[in-house]
C-alpha cells in the first residue's frame, strides 16, 4: 500500500510538473508571443499616431513662426524700407532691426532655427542672414525661394540637405508683402527659416523608442529626410535626401499608406513597423515609419519562457529526488519482495528474500520464502509430468504425421479417381491427381466445387445418397458424372465414411465405366442378334426338315401322278382329277421351295449379277405388281459393283418386298428402289454382328406405307409371321428374303415407324473378281429314252421305288440300293462300273457324297447325280454345287429326271 | 431591429452602392429616384454644381457655397443662377458630367482621374486630403484580412483603395469576400457581425470608431478630393468659373475664420444630407467639424493640387496607372492627357487677386 501510494504520488507529481514544465509553456508560448506581438504592434501604432501628431504640431508651430514673422507689420515695414533703399539710413536701420529680430528668433527658439534669411524677391539677393558671410549672395532663379514669390502661395516648406550633406535642412519660406495691402500687393522679399531638425530628431524621432526602435521620415520618392539612428550595414552613413529606403514599410509610408506590419527594414532585420503619412503642407508630404526589432519585442516573452522552463525543471528534479529518497526508505523491503515475486513469476523458483524491515514485512518475507519453496517442489514434479506427457504427445503426433503422410501419399499417388467430400454440404474437400486428370479440372478448382456440380443427379438426390452412405458406412452407386469439357461419363462410385479431424467425411473412389457400359450394351445387342440368328437358324432347320420330308412325299406323289397320267386319256375325268392333284402338288412344291429358300437349303447357282440390270429387267413386272396407285421409282447407283448371286434370287427378293410394300400402301404411295456402293469397316461390324468388312452393294427398298411398330419389326423375318388377313399371305415372303440375303453372305436392316413407311436396306458383298459365266440356260427338250446302268441309292423306300420305276420307264437298267452300304455291296459284285450313280445325299451311315467318293475312287469315270430335298449343305460347305457335280432337287418329275441324266451324261455314248 | 423604412432605405442605398464610380457604365442613374427630379439648366445661364453632402469635408464646401451671397449676387449681376445638386456620393457626379448636366462638381480622386481620361475636365483645386480606412475587430495587420468578409461600397474611392491596399500586401480581391454596402450601412453591419471589416470614408470611419472604440484601424490610405470643372464651361464662361473658384476659396477661408463659421457650415451640410436621405444622418456636428478641419482646413492652405502629386511617384500618377491596369482607363489614353486636366492657373489667378475676387469678404445667409 505504501508502495502504491508512493508510486501514485510520484506519478501525480511528475505529471503535474511535466505539465508545468512543458505543457503550459508550449501551449501558451505561441499565444503569449502573438499577444506580445499584438501589444507591441498596438504600442507602435499608438506611438506612431502620437509622434505623427507631435510632428504635425511641430510643423504647424514652425509654419506659425514664419507666418507671425512674415505678417508682422513692423517687419513688413522694415522689409519694405530695406528693399526700396538698402543703403539709406532708413535702410540700414531697418537692416539692423531685422537682423536683431532674426537673431532673437534664432536664440530664442533654442536651436529650432540655425539660420534666418531675408531674400530680395525681385533680385534674388540675400539681404539679411544670421549666418555670417551669406548676406549679399545672389541666388539662382531656380532656388526654392522663388516659389514663395507667388502671391497665391502662402508659404513654401522645403526639405533639403544641409550644405555639408550630412544633416537635414527643413526650410520654411514665406513671401513678405507691404504692410496693410491685404495680400493684394506684390511680394517684396522672402523670409526663410532654416530648421536643422535637431530638436525633432532628439525629442521625437530618437527618444523613448526602445533599444532598437527608430522613426524614419521619407519623402514620396522614399528618400531619407533626417538621418538614420543607426548606420547602415558596414557602418556606412545614410545621407539625408540621398539614401533611398526601399524596404516595404518605407514604400508604404511614402505612398500615404498608414498601417502596421511585420517586415524587414532597410537592414534586412525583421521588425514590427507602423507607417504614417504626414502632410507638411498641401504641397509636401512625408512618410513616417515607426519600427522596432521583432527580437526586442519578443525578448521579454522569450526570457520569461526560458525562466519558467528552468525553474520548473529544477523543481521537477528536486521533487523527484525527494520522492525517490522517501520511496527508497519506505519501500526497499517491499521492492526486494516485489523483485523476488517478479523473478518467481518469471520462472526463477530458487529465488528467496532476506527478511528485513518491520515485523510485518519480515513475516511476509518468511511466508514468501516458504511459498517459493513449495512452488519449486511443485514445479519440479510438474516438470517431470509435463516431460512425460510431452514425450507421449510427441510420439502420438509423430505417428499421426506418419499416418497422415502415408494417407496423403496414397491419396495423391493412387491412380484411382478419389474425392473427399463434406457430407453436410457436398463440398469437395480434396481431390487427387487422378481426379484432376479424369475430370479435367485442377485440384484447386475441384476443391472449390460441390459434388452436385459434377453429379448429374439432382442436388437433393445427391444429398440423399450421401446420407445413405453416412448411414450405412459405405455404399456403391452408379452415377453419371459431368467432366470439365462438358461430356458425361458413366461411373461407379465406392463411397465410404472416414474420420478426419473429428469430422465424418466421405471418401469416394470413382471408376469410369463408360466403356464397359457401352460394351455391355453392344454385347446385349449382339446377343440379341445372335439369339435372333439362332432362332432363325432353328426355324430354318425345322423348315428345312419339313421341306425335306415334304419333298420326298411330293416326289412320290408327283412320280406316281406321272405314271397315272400316262394311263389315261387327256380328256377323261380321271385325267382332269389327276391334273388338279398335280397342280396341288406343284403348289406344295413351291411352298417347300420357299421354305428351303428361307432355310438356305435351296440349291442355287450363283453368278456375277449387275443389280441395276437385274432391277431394270424386272421393272416391268414390278410395276405391274404395284398397280397404278403406286409410283415406282428406281434410282440406280453409279458404277455399281456386281454381286455373286443366283439371278432368280434377286427376283425373289424384289418381288417379295414389292408385294409387302404394295400391301402396306392400300391407298397408293411411292415404292422406291435405290442402289449404291458401300464400303463397310470394322467399326460398322462392331455394331452389326452379321456384317463383315468390305465393299458392298446396298439395295434400298422403301415405301411410304403404313409402317410397323418395333414389335412387328422384330418378327417380320420369321416364317409364317404375317399381319395380313387369313388367306392373304403365307408369312414366307420376308422370311424368303431374309434367307436369300443370308445365303449370299449379306445382311438386311429394316427401318420402320408406324405411319412413316418402311425401308429395307440389303447389303450384299460385291464381287471382287469376275466370276465365270453361269450355267447355260435351261433348254426345253422332250423326254428322251436312254440306256445304260444306273446305280440308284435312296434310303426312302417309296422314293426309291418311284424313282426306279421312272428310270426303268426311261429305258435304263437300274441297280437300286436302300443304303450306301448296300450299294457298295452291290458294286463289289459288279464286274463293270455302272454308268451313273443317282444317290440321295443324306442317308443313315454314310452320305451320298462319301459314297460318290468311294465309287469314284474305284471307277473314276462314273458320273454322279445327287438328289435331295435339301442336301445341298452336304454337297459343299456353303450349299454351292461343286464343279462337275450334278444335283437334282426333290421332288422332281420324270422329265426333270430325264433332262438331268441327259445333262450329266453328255459325252457318254451309252446315254 | 431595423424598422421597415430604415430597411428599405438601406436596401435602396445598397442598390445605389452597387453603382460603380464611373456613371457612364450605369445609365440607370438617370432614373434614380432622387436624381431624376433634378433640374439641370443646360440651356440657360445656370451653373450646375454637384456636391456630396454625406462626404465630409467635400460636401461641407458645397453647402457653404450654396449660402454665399457674394457669389449669388455676382452671378445674378451677370444673369446667372447657381444650382447645387446633392449626390449620395461623389462617385455619382461623373455620370452627369458626361451627360453635360454638370458644370462643376466636387469628386474624389479615383473618379476624377478616370473622368479626366474620358472627358474634358479641369481639376482646379484640392477639396480634401483624407484617408480611406480599413477597420475591423481584432485586426491590426492587412495580412489578417485574408479570407474575411469586407464591407465596401462598390465602385467608390473606398473600393479602389481596398484593391490597392490588397495589392500592397500581395493579395487580390479573390483572397477576401467583398460585401457591397452603402457607407451608412457599414457601422451596423460590422457591429452585427455581417462583415469582419469595413472600408470606410469619413465621417463614417469616425462614426464607427466612436460607436465601437474596440475596433482597430488596420490600414489607412491617403485619398483626395478635387474641385472639377467642365473644360467647355471654363472656356465658354471664364468669368463665371473664376467666380466659382473664388467662392470655393472664400468658403475655405470663411470656415477657417472661426469655429462658429465652421459649425454653421457643418450644420448646412448635415441638413443637406438629411434632406437627401430623408432622415437624420446620425453624424455629430462636432465630428464633422473636426474632420473638416483635419482633412481640409489645416492641410489645404492654398487649395491647389500639389505639384508633387503629378510627379513620377505622385499619388495621381499611381492612381492613373492603377486604373489603366484595371481597365477603367483605356490603354490609349496617355498620362499627358490626364495630367493636362490638372491646371492650377485658374486658382492661382484668383488667389493672386484676393480683393478683386473678394476672397476676404464674407456674406453668408444664416
Amino acid at each position: 500500500m505504501i508502495l502504491a501510494f508512493g508510486l501514485t504520488f510520484f506519478l501525480v507529481f511528475a505529471m503535474s510538473e511535466t505539465i508545468h514544465v512543458f505543457g503550459l509553456p508550449y501551449t501558451s508560448f505561441h499565444g503569449l508571443l502573438a499577444e506580445q506581438q499584438q501589444e507591441a504592434m498596438d504600442h507602435l501604432a499608438s506611438m506612431a499616431s502620437a509622434r505623427k501628431k507631435e510632428l504635425e504640431r511641430w510643423i504647424e508651430d514652425r509654419r506659425t513662426d514664419i507666418m507671425i514673422a512674415g505678417e508682422n507689420p513692423s517687419l513688413q515695414q522694415d522689409v519694405k524700407t530695406l528693399v526700396r533703399s538698402q543703403t539709406s539710413e532708413q535702410g540700414l536701420a531697418a537692416t539692423t532691426r531685422l537682423r536683431q529680430q532674426f537673431d532673437n528668433i534664432v536664440q530664442g527658439y533654442h536651436g529650432e532655427y540655425d539660420t534666418i534669411e531675408l531674400i530680395d524677391a525681385r533680385k534674388g539677393i540675400v539681404l539679411i542672414s544670421t549666418t555670417p558671410g551669406e548676406e549679399g549672395k545672389s541666388l539662382a532663379p531656380t532656388h526654392y525661394y522663388k516659389e514663395a514669390t507667388n502671391p497665391a502661395v502662402d508659404e513654401v516648406v522645403i526639405a533639403a540637405a544641409h550644405e555639408d550633406t550630412t544633416h537635414p535642412d527643413l526650410v520654411f519660406c514665406r513671401g513678405v508683402q507691404s504692410p496693410g495691402m491685404g495680400g493684394e500687393n506684390e511680394i517684396l522679399a522672402v523670409l526663410v527659416f532654416h530648421n536643422p531638425m535637431q530638436n525633432i530628431i532628439d525629442n521625437l524621432l530618437h527618444q523613448d523608442i526602445g533599444q532598437t526602435g527608430e522613426i524614419l521620415l521619407i519623402d514620396q520618392d522614399r528618400r531619407l529626410v533626417p538621418p538614420l539612428r543607426y548606420p547602415l550595414p558596414g557602418d556606412k552613413l545614410a545621407l539625408p535626401h540621398v539614401f533611398i529606403n526601399t524596404a516595404e514599410p518605407a514604400t508604404l509610408a511614402s505612398q500615404g499608406v498608414e498601417t502596421q506590419l511585420i517586415a524587414k527594414d532597410y537592414r534586412g532585420v525583421e521588425v514590427l513597423a507602423a507607417t504614417r503619412h504626414l502632410r507638411v503642407t498641401s504641397e509636401l508630404g512625408w512618410g513616417m515609419v515607426v519600427k522596432m526589432d521583432q527580437a526586442e519585442v519578443l525578448a521579454p516573452i522569450t526570457r520569461s519562457f526560458f525562466f519558467h522552463i528552468y525553474v520548473a525543471l529544477g523543481g521537477l528534479f528536486f521533487g523527484v529526488g525527494i520522492i525517490h529518497l522517501l520511496l527508497s526508505y519506505f519501500t526497499r523491503p517491499l521492492a526486494d519482495l516485489n523483485r523476488a515475486a517478479i523473478a518467481l513469476q518469471n520462472g526463477d523458483f530458487t529465488v528467496r528474500v532476506s527478511p528485513t524491515g518491520s515485523r510485518e514485512i519480515w513475516e511476509v518475507g518468511q511466508a514468501f520464502n516458504a511459498m517459493a519453496q513449495r512452488i519449486e517442489s511443485w514445479h519440479a514434479e510438474l516438470t517431470r509430468a509435463v516431460e512425460e506427457r510431452t514425450h507421449e504427445l510427441t510420439e502420438t503426433n509423430r505417428s499421426l504425421l506418419e499416418s497422415e503422410a502415408r494417407f496423403r501419399s496414397l491419396f495423391e499417388n493412387i491412380h484411382v479417381t478419389t474425392l473427399l467430400i463434406d457430407p453436410d454440404t457436398g463440398a469437395i474437400i480434396d481431390a487427387n491427381d487422378a481426379a484432376a486428370s479424369f475430370y479435367g479440372w485442377s485440384k484447386a478448382q475441384l476443391r472449390s466445387m460441390n459434388i452436385a456440380e459434377i453429379n448429374t443427379f439432382s442436388p437433393e438426390k445427391v444429398k440423399a445418397n450421401m446420407a445413405t452412405t453416412l448411414a450405412q458406412g459405405q455404399a456403391y452407386f452408379l452415377f453419371q458424372h459431368r467432366l470439365a469439357d462438358g461430356s458425361i461419363k458413366d461411373v461407379e462410385v465406392y463411397a465410404g465414411q472416414i474420420q478426419m479431424a473429428d469430422k465424418s467425411i466421405l471418401c469416394s473412389i470413382v471408376h469410369d465405366v463408360t466403356q464397359r457400359k457401352l460394351d455391355e450394351k453392344n454385347r446385349a445387342q449382339l446377343e440379341e442378334q445372335l439369339r435372333q440368328s439362332a432362332k432363325m437358324e432353328a426355324v430354318g432347320r425345322l423348315a428345312g426338315g419339313v421341306a425335306h420330308d415334304f419333298n420326298n412325299m411330293l416326289s412320290v406323289i408327283l412320280g406316281y401322278l406321272g405314271f397315272l397320267k400316262e394311263d389315261f386319256s387327256a380328256n377323261s375325268e380321271v385325267m382332269h382329277s389327276l391334273t388338279e392333284i398335280e397342280k396341288a402338288a406343284i403348289r406344295s412344291k413351291d411352298i417347300t421351295r420357299q421354305l428351303l429358300s428361307f432355310s438356305r437349303k435351296q440349291t442355287i447357282a450363283p453368278k456375277p449379277v449387275d443389280v441395276n440390270e437385274a432391277i431394270t429387267e424386272t421393272q416391268k413386272n414390278l410395276g405391274r405388281l404395284m398397280g397404278e396407285d403406286i409410283e415406282f421409282i428406281f434410282r440406280p447407283g453409279a458404277n455399281l459393283g456386281k454381286i455373286l448371286i443366283d439371278p432368280s434370287q434377286i427376283d425373289q427378293v424384289l418381288m417379295n418386298l414389292a408385294v409387302n410394300s404394295r400391301d402396306a400402301m392400300p391407298n397408293g404411295g411411292k415404292f422406291i428402289i435405290e442402289t449404291e456402293n458401300r464400303l463397310l469397316d470394322a467399326e460398322y461390324q462392331r455394331a452389326h454382328l452379321e456384317a463383315t468388312p468390305g465393299p458392298y452393294v446396298m439395295l434400298t427398298v422403301s415405301d411410304t406405307g403404313v409402317g410397323m411398330d418395333q414389335d412387328t419389326t422384330n418378327h417380320i423375318f420369321e416364317p409364317f409371321f404375317t399381319t395380313k388377313e387369313v388367306g392373304k399371305g403365307t408369312g414366307l415372303g420376308l422370311a424368303t428374303v431374309f434367307g436369300i440375303v443370308q445365303q449370299n453372305k449379306g445382311f438386311i436392316n429394316v427401318y420402320s415407324e408406324p405411319g412413316q413407311g418402311t425401308t429395307f436396306r440389303i447389303y450384299l458383298p460385291q464381287l471382287v473378281e469376275d466370276a465365270t459365266a453361269g450355267p447355260a440356260e435351261e433348254e426345253q427338250e422332250p423326254v428322251t429314252k436312254g440306256r445304260g446302268t444306273i446305280l440308284l441309292v435312296e434310303d426312302e423306300e417309296q422314293v426309291r421305288i418311284m424313282t426306279k420305276r421312272m428310270l426303268e420307264g426311261l429305258g435304263y437298267n437300274i441297280v437300286a440300293a436302300a443304303s450306301p452300304q448296300e450299294a457298295l455291296s452291290l458294286c463289289r459284285a459288279m464286274t463293270t462300273a455302272p454308268d451313273l450313280l443317282l444317290t440321295d445325299v443324306i442317308m443313315p451311315g454314310m452320305s451320298g457324297r462319301k459314297l460318290c467318293d468311294t465309287l469314284t475312287a474305284k471307277w473314276p469315270t462314273i458320273t454322279t447325280i445327287f438328289m435331295s430335298g435339301y442336301t445341298a449343305d452336304l454337297l459343299t460347305p456353303h450349299q454351292v454345287l461343286a464343279t462337275g457335280s450334278h444335283f437334282l432337287q426333290k421332288p422332281f418329275i420324270r422329265k426333270e429326271l430325264a433332262r438331268k441324266i441327259k445333262e450329266a451324261m453328255i459325252g457318254k455314248d451309252s446315254f | 431591429m431595423l424598422k421597415i423604412p430604415t430597411f428599405l432605405l438601406c436596401l435602396f442605398l445598397a442598390l445605389c452602392a452597387a453603382a460603380p464610380v464611373f456613371a457612364a457604365n450605369e445609365p440607370d442613374l438617370a432614373n434614380h429616384p432622387i436624381y431624376a427630379k433634378y433640374q439641370f439648366g443646360r440651356e440657360g445661364k445656370v451653373v450646375d454644381m454637384g456636391s456630396p453632402p454625406l462626404s465630409a469635408p467635400m460636401g461641407v464646401i458645397g453647402g457653404v457655397m450654396q449660402h454665399d451671397q457674394i457669389l449669388h449676387k455676382a452671378l445674378a449681376e451677370r444673369g446667372w443662377e447657381l444650382r447645387i445638386h446633392d449626390f449620395l456620393k461623389g462617385a455619382d457626379g461623373p455620370f452627369f458630367f458626361q451627360r453635360g448636366d454638370l458644370d462643376l462638381a466636387i469628386i474624389g480622386d479615383f473618379p476624377a482621374i478616370a473622368l479626366a481620361a474620358s472627358y474634358d475636365i479641369l481639376v482646379t483645386a484640392l477639396a480634401k486630403q483624407g484617408f480611406v480606412s480599413i477597420l475591423g475587430k481584432n485586426m491590426s495587420q492587412m495580412a489578417q484580412l485574408r479570407g474575411k468578409r469586407i464591407g465596401v461600397s462598390k465602385g467608390t474611392v473606398a473600393h479602389y483603395n481596398l484593391l490597392i491596399a490588397l495589392e500592397f500586401f500581395g493579395l487580390t480581391e479573390s483572397d477576401v469576400t467583398p460585401v457591397f454596402l452603402e457607407f451608412s450601412e457599414m457601422p451596423e453591419a460590422l457591429a452585427q457581425g455581417r462583415v469582419d471589416a469595413i472600408v470606410a470614408l469619413e465621417p463614417y470611419t469616425s462614426y464607427t470608431l466612436k460607436l465601437h472604440p474596440e475596433y482597430k484601424v488596420t490600414q489607412r490610405l491617403l485619398y483626395q478630393g478635387y474641385l472639377c470643372f467642365s473644360k467647355k464651361f471654363v472656356t465658354d464662361n471664364p468669368e463665371i468659373a473664376e467666380l466659382m473658384v473664388a467662392a470655393y476659396i472664400r468658403a475655405l477661408r470663411w470656415m477657417r475664420q472661426s469655429n462658429a463659421n465652421l459649425m454653421q457650415a457643418v450644420g448646412w451640410d448635415l441638413a443637406a444630407g438629411e434632406r437627401l436621405l430623408g432622415k437624420p444622418t446620425g453624424l455629430s456636428p462636432q465630428d464633422m467639424a473636426r474632420i473638416t478641419t483635419e482633412e481640409l482646413l489645416k492641410i489645404v492652405q492654398s487649395p491647389m493640387v500639389p505639384r508633387q502629386d503629378l510627379a513620377e511617384n505622385g499619388v495621381i500618377r499611381r492612381i492613373y496607372a492603377f486604373l489603366q491596369k484595371q481597365g477603367k482607363i483605356p490603354a490609349g489614353v496617355s498620362w499627358e492627357k490626364v495630367a493636362a486636366s490638372f491646371d492650377r492657373t485658374l486658382t492661382e489667378k484668383v488667389l493672386a487677386a484676393p480683393k478683386q475676387y473678394r476672397l476676404l469678404d464674407f456674406d453668408y445667409d444664416k
